[in-house]
């Protein structure tokens, strides 16, 4: 783990967090929506500090997940969990990228043909995911 | 390509039509500024700005002297990046936002020697680096590193 720090488009958004190598990419179809096309690219971190927090837009597009972006220049900010401290701010916020690789695809029944698989990388599906996520659910509601 | 498409962002706040001439191919450019503001990968494919018609709130942020990128104000989702000569420029679209896109092919990729490590796209498509598509693009006065 380590300290990266990185910034939003037009600099209204900076975040400093400790982070670990390794990102998730989701193809889900709501992030392709979201980020525009690509999947989106969820750097692991912890502690993850904002300054400018009050031009952070946030939207709930399920009753669980969380997305910002700067309400400013619309720069991917973050997906977290509603009510908890975001696990991953967007990769291309980051100031320094280096030594950052992609372990884990989720929704990858909803990867574009043209995107190859990273090798390596834990794989999974959509129903997949919604079991895991209907179990963790659970375990918050009981 | 000529067909009618249409388009929307994640809380269907927006809707975006085209009507007629579209290269139906998304491009990637992976320059620092489309890296910030997507958070990772940007992709776009061109429209003739007479097939394009928008509907709904649309946040503009002018991220060059020469041109703006558009997103939905209530969820965020990224929607077009436009040259600011007026009403003349073409659209360049986030294909995201269009079911039919999920299955085009990529046209090409730019700032290609720039683009992060763990995103390395394959295929024989076309390629510029940075150098390559500056000297082409001379307006551009430099990108954000």
């Amino acid at each position: 783990m380590g300290e990266r720090t990185g910034q939003c488009l037009c600099g209204a958004v900076t975040i400093r967090a400790d982070m670990g190598d390794t990102i998730q990419a989701c193809h889900c179809v709501q992030c392709q929506r979201w980020t525009g096309g690509g999947p989106y690219l969820a750097a692991k971190a912890s502690d993850v500090e904002i300054t400018g927090g009050k031009k952070v837009a946030a939207y709930h597009a399920s009753e669980w997940g969380e997305r910002a972006v700067c309400g400013t220049c619309g720069a991917t900010i973050y997906w977290r969990m509603q009510g908890r401290e975001p696990r991953s701010v967007a990769v291309g916020l980051l100031d320094d990228q280096s030594g950052l690789t992609v372990t884990e695809e989720i929704f990858v029944d909803h990867r574009p043909a043209w995107l190859p698989a990273w090798q390596g990388a834990n794989q999974s599906t959509e129903a997949q995911e919604l079991a895991k996520l209907q179990e963790f659910l659970a375990e918050q509601m009981p | 390509m000529s067909e009618t498409l249409e388009g929307h962002c994640l809380c269907g706040a927006v809707t975006i039509r085209i009507d007629g001439e579209h290269d139906p191919r998304p491009g990637a450019c992976h320059c620092r500024m489309c890296q910030r503001w997507t958070g990772g990968l940007f992709l776009c494919f061109y429209a003739a700005a007479e097939t394009v018609t928008v509907e709904g709130p649309v946040t503009r942020f002018a991220s060059s002297s020469f041109a703006e990128r558009a997103f939905c104000p209530k969820c965020g989702s990224h929607l077009w990046m436009r040259d600011l000569d007026g009403t003349t420029s073409g659209y360049d679209l986030m294909p995201g936002l269009f079911d039919a896109a999920r299955d085009w092919p990529l046209r090409s990729e730019i700032y290609a020697d720039c683009a992060m490590a763990s995103v390395r796209l394959e295929g024989n498509h076309h390629r510029e680096t940075r150098a390559e598509y500056q000297a082409k693009n001379p307006h551009i006065e430099g990108d954000a590193r």
